[in-house]
């Protein structure tokens, strides 16, 4: 090994990079997958959701009205319990002179039975038996309590008037990062603040509901069963959208529930993390593993065969095949073996950097259990077994003398080699087709118009404790002679996603004139279109001096003026039977995108309340330092709301948000397909040389016969060139094909440049001639003098 | 006069010591001679060789060939020169293994530029001039000793040359096929092909007009 230092340290370099992404890409897809694995009985545990098919086309959502649990309970049998579990905004947890803002989830006693989650202090069935009981997970109890007991501890969960207090009765173990129940407190549903008014309203859809069914039924049945469920408790429902859609006989196909296995929710719903994805990460990792192994065995058994001259001495001596074949098989393991430990220190070096960038959760520790460590060996074992093991075989059972004058070479290049180096090309140039297109859509998206100003726009979210109305007000009042602020306004939601992580859609759907109109609906405040510089094509802005424009005025846009076919659209009313009690057009404003330009965009209707929550605050800064600005505003945002968390961003930052899906797959993927392309050359590198030394012979006769450099190199080049070639000829279709999937789910889209894969082309073999070029050049200046003297 | 050489020098430095391989040689070749280059091992004989077929530089002295000032040609011009007036013969052949004896013929003429339809009837004159025609297809390992370096022979004889360079050309060679070979030798000669061998044997050397005997790169 220590002979060959290039060539051993090409091995553990490669391997080790290798490994180390591979691990990083296997751990997060194992983190999805095995979400909410650890509830015991999770083969029992199910989400429900439901299912709507209205005009607006068909929705899913998994947040359910409250009084649903009770019902499933009573009336299916097979439902051994059903809890609510609603995760609400975080709210402001308080002892004494501590204030922190946590998630608390409100759910019913049997919580700790039904999932896992250990109990450190207390007892889980008794934790939530009183109405105000309180279980605290183990990082908030710490926080707020420090070392001393909180059992029994009284807490207020509040600000200003609307305050509870709460006994802490119970300490739990901090959730799994790979939890779909995500809580730093657990209370009674019983202590939501609206509880009187939403126990029985089956309307109001804000929790989640889960069934627990009985240990030897069938969810089939059970789903069979919630068909007239339906029936009985969404009369009102069904009614309304037979009305909608005269077309759909079935109610079930109107309105339907669902059951989702706890080991499916992370993948279903509306914020689920889609399993393509996870896929798609693994077969990256396995992509990767795969161009290391090939290089490893190309490597390895192209030296094997080089060094047979030195096991043909060995054997003269008297080595034994079974000696020959460890002797090989053992310098492959140590190689790998040094590889792999390198790589999986690097991997444990690169996971904190990799959960920051990619917001994972994952864990060296999740490596050491028997799957993964059966995967490793068997791989481990077969790896070194064909890299080392086969030329030992092929070897040993050459004839000796043959060996000896050095007659047993590698003279043909061999097919197992090429197609090793083939597959390799293949996957690197697939994986770099990818990454470029996806990296071409994401560029197409950034560059559609949004068509309102997102440079120093400052976002504040309100958050869930603090009166947005009454702040509005206030910063109004403190900032309307500052210079610095040119406007400032409210929303309902903000524009792309913020500190707070929250994006919120509501599309509503209404008849005008027999024209279908589907429309975001935005709640704004006055200045909303000052603040984003959104000029009036026609009609008038919001005005205080209207009273009605909190009431009844919308704002739309141009396509929604188009969507109703109305040729003179101000002062007409819609959604509404007749004139003046629907609501009225005031104005009309270009297109631009409130959501992401990956979704669909609908039209858009912007209108005011006097009593809706605001609940982002949106500031119009100009100036040459808005950092500044940012500071300033904070200082006086701290002193309107009592020192409540300031979350401000940048409307430009937030609109990131839009990408993330993309600018993620593109980053992932560009590092896959640049380390796949790096690993590949690295074999490439050294195969060039062996393939050159084995020719050596063959350039001397070549150059005395009359060649020149220049021909030589063509000659030796053209052998791997070809092999690139049958390679990009197998990845550019697969590329195409698969790109053209992906980018069908956009609604702004690119069509893909055949140019492109032409580009894609030339820059693998210009790497790969490159690579090949430092070997090539070198051997054919060589003095044929020196390679032809052999005897 | 075909080729001049002149108070030519060539070393290596081996451990802060100047080896020579050649030493003040001097030598001059008119057109038709048939030279015989002899010495024990180690005496020069290849590097003499390799330095008039300009394989090999030398580091002192001058190399006329045709009149051309080979020490001051630049790479490209001296490799013109060699593709076209010097074929080379080697101990062990050297032939392409991968390639059949009508493609091992054809390889130089490739080189030069030699048109397709040229190619082609310069390859069927050689292999019909040398009694090859049977083997035309097969490859190198098919072939014993004696053939194999007959195609060697009709290779460096392809292109025409005026000087032919043999390296030992029947060191791997039985007695017989040797004495065969040596016989095409001397007929080459008779037509007017300059050869220059290296040779061990005694009775080989006296095929060639006249012989040069090296001793530590001196010539004796």
């Amino acid at each position: 090994m220590r002979r060959n230092k290039l060539h051993s340290a090409i091995h553990i370099f490669g391997l080790a990079i290798a490994f180390s992404i591979c691990i990083l890409l296997f751990l997060t897809a194992y983190f999805h997958l095995s979400f909410d694995s650890f509830h015991k009985d999770k083969p029992q545990l199910f989400r429900t959701s439901r299912h709507t098919n209205s005009a607006q086309g068909p929705e899913m959502s998994s947040q359910m009205p409250l009084p649903a649990a009770a019902a499933l309970r009573t009336d299916i049998p097979e439902v051994e319990t059903a809890i609510v579990v609603n995760m609400g905004m975080p709210e402001n947890l308080s002892y004494e002179e501590k204030n922190m803002e946590r998630v608390v989830v409100r759910t019913d006693p049997d919580f700790f039975e039904v999932f896992n989650f250990p109990v450190l202090i207390g007892n889980g069935s008794t934790a939530l038996s009183g109405l105000q009981d309180i279980a605290l997970s183990e990082t908030t109890a710490k926080a707020i309590f420090g070392n001393s007991d909180p059992i029994g501890k009284e807490l207020k969960i509040g600000r200003g008037e609307d305050v509870e207090y709460y006994t802490v009765t119970a300490v739990v173990k901090d959730c799994p990062k790979n939890s779909s129940i995500r809580f730093d407190a657990v209370a009674r549903t019983e202590s939501l603040p609206n509880y009187a008014q939403l126990q029985n309203d089956w309307g109001s859809n804000g929790s989640s509901v889960f069934i627990k069914i009985s240990k030897n039924s069938e969810p089939q049945k059970v789903a069979m069963k919630l068909e007239p469920f339906v029936e009985k408790y969404y009369p009102d429902q069904l009614a309304q959208l037979r009305a909608d859609r005269p077309d759909v006989k079935e109610s079930s196909e109107l309105l339907s529930l669902d059951l989702t296995n706890i080991n499916d929710v992370h993948f279903s719903g509306e914020r689920s993390a889609p399993k393509v994805l996870v896929y798609a990460l693994m077969s990256l990792g396995a992509f990767i593993l795969l161009i290391a192994c090939f290089n490893f065995i190309n490597l390895n058994m192209a030296n094997s065969f080089k060094r047979s001259r030195e096991l043909g001495v060995r054997k003269t001596l008297g080595a034994y095949k079974g000696q020959l074949f460890m002797q090989l098989w053992g310098e492959a393991f140590l190689l790998y073996f040094v590889g792999f430990m390198l790589g999986l220190g690097l991997a444990s070096q690169l996971i904190p950097v990799f959960n920051a960038q990619f917001g994972g959760g994952i864990e060296i520790s999740a490596l050491f259990q028997p799957t993964f460590l059966a995967i490793m060996t068997g791989v481990f074992l077969l790896v070194t077994l064909i890299a080392g093991g086969y030329p030992a075989l092929k070897l040993a059972n050459f004839s000796l003398v043959g060996v000896l004058k050095g007659k047993i070479s590698t003279k043909r290049p061999g097919a197992l080699r090429n197609s090793l180096l083939v597959s390799q090309f293949a996957i690197s140039s697939l994986l770099i087709c990818i990454s470029w297109i996806a990296g071409q859509q994401l560029d197409f998206l950034r560059e559609v118009p949004i068509g309102f100003e997102k440079e120093q726009v400052i976002s504040i979210p309100v958050g869930y404790q603090q009166d947005g109305r009454k702040i509005l007000a206030r910063m109004r009042n403190q900032l309307v002679n500052d210079p610095n602020i040119v406007s400032i306004t409210g929303t309902g939601g903000n524009l792309g996603r913020g500190l707070d992580r929250v994006t919120v859609r509501s599309v509503v759907g209404f008849d005008y004139k027999q024209n279908q109109v589907s429309a975001d609906w935005l709640l704004a405040d006055y200045d909303f279109l000052r603040t984003l510089q959104i000029p009036i094509l026609k009609g008038r802005d919001f005005d205080p001096a209207y009273a009605t424009d909190t009431i009844n005025a919308f704002v739309v846009t141009e396509s929604f003026v188009k969507a109703m076919g109305e040729p003179d659209p101000i002062g007409k009313y819609f959604g509404g039977e007749e004139a003046g009690l629907g609501n009225r057009i005031i104005g009309v404003i270009p297109d631009f995108n409130a959501y992401s330009p990956s979704e669909k965009a609908y039209p858009i209707a912007i209108h005011l309340s006097a009593s809706e929550r605001i609940n982002y605050i949106f500031l119009k800064v100009k100036s040459d330092n808005p950092q500044m600005v940012m500071e300033h505003i904070a200082a006086v945002w701290e002193k309107l709301t009592d020192n409540a968390f300031f979350k401000a961003s940048f409307l430009d930052e937030n609109l990131q948000a839009w990408y993330e899906g993309e600018i993620i797959m593109t980053t992932v993927f560009s590092i896959a397909s640049a380390i796949a392309i790096f690993l590949s050359c690295l074999g490439l590198f050294a195969m060039s040389l062996m393939v050159i030394e084995l020719r050596t012979k063959e350039i001397g006769i070549r150059k005395v016969m009359g060649a020149s450099v220049n021909c030589i190199v063509g000659m030796i080049s053209i052998h791997f060139l070809k092999l690139v070639l049958v390679s990009l000829l197998i990845a550019i279709p697969l590329a195409w094909y698969a790109m053209e999937i992906w980018i069908e789910n956009y609604e702004n889209r690119i069509s893909i440049d055949p140019l492109t894969f032409l580009g894609v082309g030339t820059v693998v073999i210009v790497v790969a001639l490159f690579t090949v070029s430092f070997h090539t050049i070198k051997a054919a200046i060589v003095n044929p003098v020196d390679s032809l003297r052999t005897e | 006069m075909l080729l001049q050489l002149k108070n030519v020098f060539k070393w290596v430095n081996s451990g802060g010591q100047r080896v020579f391989l050649l030493k003040d040689i001097n030598l001059t070749v008119e057109e038709g001679e048939f030279i015989s280059v002899m010495g024990p091992s180690g005496s020069g004989k290849s590097t003499l060789l390799n330095v008039i077929g300009m394989l090999d530089s030398f580091d002192e002295g001058e190399y006329r060939f045709l009149d051309e000032p080979v020490h001051t040609l630049k790479e490209k011009h001296r490799a013109n020169l060699y593709k076209q007036y010097i074929g080379f013969v080697f101990q062990s052949y050297h032939l392409l293994d991968d390639l059949t004896v009508q493609e091992n013929l054809e390889m130089p003429l490739l080189y030069k530029k030699v048109g397709s339809s040229e190619r082609k009837s310069l390859v069927a004159d050689t292999l019909d001039r040398f009694n090859i025609v049977g083997k035309k297809d097969l490859f190198p390992a098919q072939l014993s000793g004696g053939q194999q370096q007959l195609v060697g022979v009709a290779r460096a004889l392809i292109s025409s040359p005026k000087l032919v360079l043999a390296d030992e050309p029947t060191g791997n060679l039985n007695s017989k096929q040797g004495e065969e070979i040596m016989e095409l030798f001397k007929q080459l000669n008779n037509e007017g092909v300059t050869i220059i061998q290296v040779t061990h044997s005694e009775k080989n050397a006296t095929y060639g007009s006249r012989i040069i005997n090296l001793l530590d790169g001196r010539k004796i």
